[in-house]
């Protein structure tokens, strides 16, 4: 337990560092736009509004847009999922496809969510305001360890087989 | 007599304790959300505490009221012929959201009062730290070039404030409920999720 909270933390810091520093951004920014495009695709296949500019999703009929910043685009929740994977012991297969599995679980409710606050915004600022900051911030981090405690398990039953 | 629970479908003990934590989490959040203006007090009584150990004595009191901590601060601010003193406003919520997860998780894993009372005096300094960095980037960065001068920040005092926001407001608020969640029921997560010992 102590081997993996000090890993834990070591992972943690050095990819948040990592995200931090200039070639992380590099990295973050056209994820960012990625991340802008996808929402606005889903959105497109709802009722085909939605026009992405960089990290910035629009309604071309109201006008409404959302801005995709640090804390939405998903990231932050990856990097604490890979600390959590890659420091528990498990073997690097186990650890490749908990990884690949987490992420995708990871940015399809970060779609999700990017989606229901473009909806959540036209209709009721207040609304917005609170799935915002508070709700979705905690289902996203209540989704990383849902993940986490199932990807464990299988690990943890796959060594005791 | 067949054995009344042949044929029942059987969820696992992780996705008992997910549906459970949903179950709680509305509750919580709304607990959090009436509870937030005597939350905010010691909130603010420890950001104070942490924004006090510049050395620079910027903050002279704190005030509070609508789930918002309001420091007070020794700068002056001057608006044609008026003149004020900076007031950084930070609220209690924002960066506290954690609170209502960590309570559903504990809730979830069935853990003591004593337990979650641990919990909650383990989360208020990272919540603190948040709104600390907060007020003092919104004193050395964020109110005009003025107040940044009078300040006393250096540039690189202020590098070391954005990391520390960027540290309270990306990472603290998500990463610190969940942590001090699965270490205070380490041995709930070992015995029922994990499966290792029973299941």
């Amino acid at each position: 337990m102590a081997r993996f909270a000090v890993a834990f933390c070591l992972v943690l810091g050095a990819l948040f560092a990592f995200e931090l520093s200039p070639p992380g951004q590099a990295a973050v920014r056209p994820w960012t736009s990625l991340v802008a495009s996808a929402s606005a695709g889903m959105i497109r296949e709802i009722d085909g509004t939605a026009r992405a500019y960089g990290n910035t999703v629009s309604d071309t009929k109201t006008g409404f847009a959302v801005s995709i910043e640090a804390g939405c685009n998903g990231v932050e929740a990856m990097i604490v999922l890979l600390a959590g994977m890659l420091a528990f012991p498990a073997s690097w297969r186990q650890k490749l496809a908990g990884i690949v599995v987490g992420v995708l679980a990871v940015q399809l409710l970060n779609l999700v969510r990017i989606v229901s606050l473009f909806y959540l915004g036209q209709w009721s600022p207040s609304a917005f305001e609170w799935a915002h900051l508070y709700v979705w911030q905690a289902l996203i981090m209540l989704d990383v360890l849902i993940v986490w405690l199932v990807w464990m398990r299988w690990v943890t039953r796959a060594k005791a087989q | 007599m067949g054995d009344p629970r042949e044929g029942a479908v059987r969820i696992s003990p992780v996705w008992q304790f997910v549906l459970r934590a949903f179950a709680w989490l509305p509750l919580c959040f709304a607990a959090w959300y009436f509870a937030a203006d005597w939350y905010a007090r010691p909130l603010g009584w420890i950001a104070r505490f942490l924004v006090s150990l510049d050395g620079q004595g910027l903050v002279t009191s704190l005030e509070f009221g609508n789930r918002v901590i309001v420091f007070v601060t020794r700068l002056e601010i001057h608006e044609g012929v008026r003149t004020g003193v900076l007031t950084p406003e930070v609220s209690a919520l924002v960066y506290t959201f954690g609170l209502p997860l960590f309570l559903a998780l504990m809730l979830a894993s069935k853990a003591s009062w004593r337990r979650i009372l641990l919990g909650v005096a383990v989360l208020l300094p990272f919540e603190a730290w948040s709104v600390a960095f907060d007020a003092l980037t919104q004193i050395a960065i964020r109110s005009g070039f003025e107040v940044t001068v009078r300040s006393g920040y250096s540039a690189w005092g202020r590098e070391v404030l954005a990391l520390g926001y960027q540290l309270g407001a990306l990472i603290f608020p998500t990463v610190a409920p969940i942590i001090t969640w699965g270490f205070l029921e380490r041995r709930f997560i070992a015995e029922k999720l994990a499966g290792s010992v029973s299941s």
